[in-house]
Order: structure tokens, then sequence, then C-alpha cells
């Protein structure tokens, strides 16, 4: 090697071995070739000790898996990527950034790939805090009626699948946190079908109300729909259902001390 | 240039459990999951987490957001080099008595999500695989 | 006794919290704990366990527990996993929670 030779492979060792990003080399294997000085800091180990080293010697399983098959995909479009991996660890978090692309031979021939990253916590910090929450409120299909205070009416009408009956146990949970509602009466006399997992689910949100200190009524049970819940071997020992609204709306007054009398 | 994000967190104390499950949570809405499945999930991979410290020592929580043609969801893996289940079924039953919270954790955590897998292997560590689609 | 988590409980804070609140029973030989959850947004197995214990040995020492201010989605993923809180009052909030105390024949809080 000439003098000038020399100079060069200083002067890129110098380059490499101070700039504060994270420089790899890996063979087509996703092998360690080579690592820089940052990089060896961010893995706690000597620069000499990452030649050698795979990805499953240096992360977590999952992480490893997901890095070779990194390598593996840029290998083969021969296209260069943008990744973003994020640590936690000990209180603290880093979000960072990394281009990967192939490396390729002078005939050609891809030979393996080559990386570089940087840690973009501060930048992520702050696109975050401008990003816009849209704080509007889905307006759910569930109109619910408040019949008098502390008792809320919600009559469902329609066909009771699973999608609608999550929708239902969001409504009835955020309206009890929200009125501070007694009893809820839930009205299903206009329901079309019901399935296993939506009454499961309908149940599971009795339950839920429960817990939250209130009560669910289930009124309108008609007898086609309570013979199909049977079949499915619903269990129903638990709930408190009225045959019509109005038993319904009546069992929620004589639970508040309430009673509805004829002004004379 | 595509961008493919993960996240990783490690447990390593008790206090890194609540970081994961509010990561969890935060990337979780980030997907565009709603509060009730925010909380599921939380809670899964706190349950997990959990696990992980108590019978392992420590371990890592990975979370990737899965956004394919059909559908949107989020994937998360728990991994530890503990000592590992030696009866999954027996666990998930409910049946050790000495490590109740551990089957626990597992029961609840598969009710609460989509997709629930498990490899474990004694004197090697467990892997539990969780996902849920938007 | 009204007992308000507002930090994030994690384990050991969780075990250390119950532990402190079972002393406080006995010192001011409390009839009655309110125990406001509304802060907490996640509630997993092992704090379900120090609930369930709270309870057991606040009722031991004779005093009534009331759980208040459970989250709809804590609610909802603790009957999911198979949670019933059984033998546990619940209310949906202070006033409710005093409330139940009262009924529960305690006179004094």
């Amino acid at each position: 090697m000439t003098k000038e030779d020399v100079q060069k492979l200083a002067m890129y060792e110098t380059l490499l071995e101070n700039l504060p990003q994270e420089i790899f080399l890996k063979d087509k294997n996703s092998v360690y070739i080579y690592g820089n000085g940052s990089y060896a800091r961010k893995l706690k180990i000597r620069p000499d000790e990452i030649a050698g080293k795979t990805d499953y010697d240096l992360y977590s399983k999952e992480l490893a898996e997901k890095h070779i098959a990194d390598d593996r995909r840029i290998m083969k479009s021969g296209k260069p990527e943008e990744l973003e991996e994020t640590y936690l660890k000990g209180g603290q978090e880093i979000t960072v950034h990394k281009v990967k692309g192939p490396v390729k031979d002078e005939e050609g021939n891809i030979i393996g790939t080559a990386g570089i990253s940087w840690d973009v916590t501060e930048h992520k910090r702050s696109e975050k805090a401008l990003l816009e929450r849209d704080e509007a409120i889905k307006k759910l299909s569930t109109p619910l009626v408040e019949a008098w205070e502390g008792v809320v009416l919600l009559p469902v009408v329609g066909i009771l699948d699973s999608a609608r009956a999550k929708q239902i146990t969001e409504s009835v949970l955020q309206c009890i946190a929200r009125t501070k509602a007694d009893v809820i009466v839930i009205d299903i006399s206009g329901i079309a079908a019901i399935d296993t997992k939506s009454a499961s689910h309908i149940l599971r949100t009795v339950q839920a109300v429960k817990l939250m200190g209130s009560e669910a009524v289930i009124t309108g049970i008609r007898p086609d729909v309570a013979v199909t819940l049977v079949t499915l071997g619903i269990d129903l020992s638990g709930v408190v259902s009225r045959s019509t609204l109005r038993e319904g709306l009546e069992y929620a007054y004589a639970k508040l001390g309430l009673k509805l009398t004829k002004i004379q | 240039m595509m961008s493919v994000s993960m996240t990783t967190v490690e447990i390593t104390s008790e206090a890194d459990i609540v970081v994961a499950r509010v990561k969890a949570k935060a990337i979780a809405e980030a997907i565009g999951f709603n509060y009730m499945d925010q909380t599921r999930i939380a809670t899964a991979v706190s349950e997990l987490a959990r696990n992980a410290f108590q019978y392992a020592g420590k371990g890592t929580v990975t979370i990737t957001p899965v956004d394919s043609q059909e559908k949107r969801g989020i994937k998360i893996v728990v991994e530890d080099h503990g000592p590992g289940i030696k009866d999954i079924e027996l666990a998930l039953k409910g049946g050790y008595s000495t490590s109740r919270g551990l089957g626990m954790g597992l029961l609840g955590s598969k009710k609460l999500m989509d997709e629930f897998d498990i490899k474990t292997k004694v004197g090697e560590g467990t892997t539990v695989t969780i996902r849920k689609w938007v | 006794m009204i007992t308000s988590p507002q930090v994030a409980l994690h384990d050991k804070l969780a075990v250390q919290y119950k532990d402190d609140i079972l002393e406080r029973i006995i010192e001011t030989k409390a009839k009655g704990l309110v125990l406001d959850v509304s802060a907490i947004d996640v509630v997993d197995s092992f704090l379900v366990r120090q609930i369930g214990e709270i309870a057991t040995a606040a009722n031991i020492m004779g005093a009534q527990v009331v759980v208040v201010g459970l989250r709809p989605e804590v609610a909802m993923t603790l009957v999911e996993m198979g949670f019933t809180l059984k033998g546990i009052h619940t209310a949906r909030d202070l006033e409710k929670g005093i409330e139940i105390l009262h009924k529960a024949g305690k006179p004094q809080l």
C-alpha cells in the first residue's frame, strides 16, 4: 500500500469511529463483519467483539428475527429501507431511525448489508406534540335516553351482531360513567336476531355494569329470542329481566324509591 | 423506502411492567384501537410481563403494529429465558397451586386477545405471542 | 376511611399500599373503607388479588369495604378475564359508596 492509501484508510477509520451514528456491516448470512465505535458502545461491547456475532447474540430473539428478516428482504429487493425501532430500558425511552441497504461487490452481486442508525427520540417527541388528536367522540347509532334522573333507557333495534354488541357495550359503560345512572334499562324487543357471541357480550356488559356499582335490566326478550338464548345455552340466571319496557322502568323507579301516581 | 417500527421494552424491575403496559396502550391508541381494546391490550401485557419478571427475573416485551392489506392490528411478544413451563395445559387450567398467578395471567391474556400462542421449554424459557385486530 | 391511589401502582408499591391501608384501619379503628380506584386505568390479576386481600383483611378487622369509581373499560376487562370481585361492595362514586357503608350496618366511619 502506498503512503496515500495508508492515509486514506486512516481518514476513513477516523471518520467512521468519530461519527455519532452507529454504523455496521453484515455479510450475506447476516453475520456482523464490522461495527463502529458508536455501535459497540450502544451494545456495551468492544468494537473488536462485533465481528462474527449475529443479531441473536446481541438482541432479543424477536428483535433478532426482525433484523434478519429485514436483511433478507433488503438483499432480495436490492433496495435500501428506512426503519424505526423504539427501546425502553430502566425508565428511559429512545427511538432509533435506521437506514439499511444492500452491499454489492464489483460484479454487482449482493454480498451483505450495511446500515446506519441514529437517535431520533427528541424529534419523535415534538412530532407527537404536534400531532393533533381527533377529539370528536364517534356518534354511535345507539341512542341513550334519560328516562329519569339516574335511569337510562337504551332501545336496541335491528340485528344484534358482534360489532353491534361491542358498540352497545361501549355506549352503556361510558354512559354509566358519565351520567352516574343507577339503572340502565336495555330494551331488546326490536332486535331482529341474536347470536351466541353477542348474547355473551351483552351478558358480560350487565356484569360489568354491576361491577361499576349500577344495575342493568334487560327488557323485551321476545319468545323467539328467549328460545334462541336457551338453545344457545346462555345462562340468564344472574340477569334481571322483565318482559316489557314498562315493567323494566317500574323496576328501575322502584329501585330509586320512586313511584308513578296519577295526578288527581 | 418503507418504514417498519418495533418497540422493545426490557423488563428488569416491577416498574418496567407498568412501563410496558403504558407503552402498549399508547401504541394501541395510535393504531386506532378504542378505549376498551386499549385497556384489554394493556392488561394482557401487564399479566405477561409480570409472569416474565416473577418467574424468570427478567424478559423483553416487543410491540409491533401490524398493517397488512386486509387488517390493522397489534402484535406483542413477551419472551424470557426463565425456567419454562412444564405443563402448559395444567397451568392454563390453574393447576399449579404454587404458581397460580402464572396460569391466571396466561389465561387472562388469552381471553382478552384475538390470538394467543405460547412456546416454552423447561430450562430455556417462554415466549408468548399475542395479537389483536382493530 | 377513604383512600384513593393516584399514581401507577406497580407491584411493590401496591403491596406496600395495601399494608399501609390495613395499618391505618387498625390505628384509626375505622369501621369502613372506601377504596377509590377511579384513577386506575389498568387492573390486572395481581391488583385484583391485592384488592381482594384488602377486603378480606379489613372485614376481619371489622371494617366494611366498598370499591368506588371502577372505570368502564376496567370493569369490562375484569369481567372478560373472569373476575367478579365476589363479596366486595362496589359503588359508582364516593357518595354512593358511603351510602352503602351506612346501609351495611356500621353507623361509624
